[in-house]
């Protein structure tokens, strides 16, 4: 039987891990993105998103050098992407060792080479990264470019048109929960996970366990974090016992 | 031990399977032609992608009828992974203009989404379990553990000799590992991917095999 997998994301800034809140960087984690891969590599946690989030496009060299460093000993499937902005760039990404890309800003601004992408690579390889945040109507809509434009979209209808040219796999967050402790954005989760066939992984603000138990209750496939692995020792292993606990299937 | 051949056409990041390789510390040699191809006997055919992409990719470069040829020798020992595994066999459901595939494997390839419920998910993508049967390379401990699955795609074998693995996605139930009974393996999950039991199981294929 599938099981559901449970993600460590790691946000790279200029090389060093970050902790996020809000698209806001706080502070800094770890001086060296290897060292996270390696304990996460060696705590079991089913994959791994590798995510650049510098605030310059210069940055896709040095992320590159991360990325062919970290696969070297990452064993577990290693998911890449910020500023992949032409074919170029994202098969760059996947022969450094990535084993799929994520594709954020590029369903909006040139859907073109998303297309030609998933065209290459396969479907499967191509992760759709859909963050949403509250307008001042207080309605939820999709933020690209780190969360800094609004193309006035609803997720759901977002997450389907990125299913029809070309996407594998939707990776959902909302702006206002990351890093926010407050668990995920079950509502939009539910709804996501009713308008599309591919997998759903859900990101952004859990804070226990517990949160990660509801994201799959909402229709999340697989359930990501980043802040709290890094805080708490041999985290993942401690999800994956909660979970377990919970009659979830999830890889021991 | 030899050398480990990694076929390198063109189909998606062979990086992996290397990274495994090294790590396992066993020498490799990246495979583009024929000739590269003889010079090993345990030879590694990665693959992601299209069904039709790889099949004209190993074609152009000569490897198609080379990997037939090579096959033939019993000494020679080749592990097909995930898409390296489908080519194996005669043909596919994902071929457009129905290309035939290696034929070393007599079974077909199947698209999983005219097999399984609506409400399950295509691609068949995590982390699933596989029913090992008794052979001389994979030991038992490998059936015990979860492999990540990638595919849209899944293999149905005509014989059931040629079934190395079983498992099951939704209701339906696929070959996960296939053979010809002799020196020919494949898989379709990635053991390159599968943390420390997809490694074991490399490792069954170059010690055992």
């Amino acid at each position: 039987m599938l099981k559901h997998r449970l993600i460590a994301v790691i946000i790279v800034r200029d090389g060093q891990v970050i902790q996020s809140e809000k698209f806001k960087h706080t502070n800094v984690i770890h001086y060296d993105a290897f060292h996270a891969v390696e304990a996460f590599n060696s705590w079991s946690v089913d994959e791994i998103v590798l995510l650049n989030v510098s605030k310059s496009h210069s940055s896709q060299n040095e992320f590159l050098e991360i990325v062919k460093h970290v696969s070297k000993t990452c064993f577990v499937p290693l998911t890449a992407g910020g500023y992949v902005d032409s074919v170029a760039y994202g098969s760059s990404l996947i022969f450094s060792g990535a084993d799929k890309l994520v594709i954020n800003t590029l369903w909006q601004s040139d859907i073109e080479t998303a297309h030609e992408l998933s065209k290459k690579f396969g479907k499967q390889c191509i992760v759709a990264s859909i963050d949403v945040k509250m307008n001042n109507q207080n309605l939820k809509e999709v933020h690209v470019n780190r969360g800094s434009v609004n193309i006035g979209q609803n997720a759901a209808q977002w997450a389907e048109f990125c299913e029809k040219n070309g996407a594998g796999e939707i990776f959902f967050n909302n702006i206002d929960h990351d890093g926010n402790r407050k668990g995920y954005d079950l509502e939009t989760i539910s709804k996501i996970s009713k308008k599309v066939k591919i997998p759903l992984i859900a990101f952004g603000g859990v804070f226990s366990w517990k949160h990660m138990l509801e994201g799959l209750n909402a229709g999340a496939d697989a359930v990501a974090a980043a802040n709290i692995f890094h805080y708490k020792e041999m985290a993942t292993k401690q999800a994956k016992r909660y979970l377990l606990k919970h009659n979830i299937k999830i890889r021991n | 031990m030899g050398i480990i051949g990694i076929v390198n056409y063109g189909c998606g990041n062979i990086q992996s399977v290397i990274n495994a390789i090294e790590f396992l510390g066993y020498e490799f040699r990246i495979i583009e032609n024929e000739e590269q191809l003889f010079s090993c006997q345990k030879v590694i055919l990665p693959g992601v992608g299209s069904f039709d992409y790889a099949i004209d990719a190993l074609h152009s470069k000569g490897l198609f009828a080379a990997l037939q040829e090579w096959s033939k020798v019993q000494s020679n020992q080749l592990l097909g992974i995930c898409l390296g595994m489908q080519i194996l066999c005669s043909g596919s459901d994902e071929s457009l203009e129905n290309k035939k595939g290696l034929s070393l494997v007599n079974a077909q390839v199947l698209s999983l989404s005219k097999k399984v419920q609506d409400d399950e998910k295509i691609p068949h993508m995590g982390w699933n379990e596989i029913m090992l049967s008794d052979n001389k390379v994979f030991s038992k401990e490998c059936g015990k553990h979860d492999y990540y699955f990638i595919h849209s795609y899944a293999v149905f074998v005509n014989n059931e000799k040629h079934s190395l693995a079983k498992t099951v996605y939704g209701d339906v139930l696929f070959s996960s590992m296939i053979t010809n009974g002799e020196n020919v393996y494949g898989a379709q999950f990635h053991p390159e991917k599968s943390h420390d039991n997809g490694l074991n199981l490399l490792k069954d294929f170059i010690v055992n095999a």
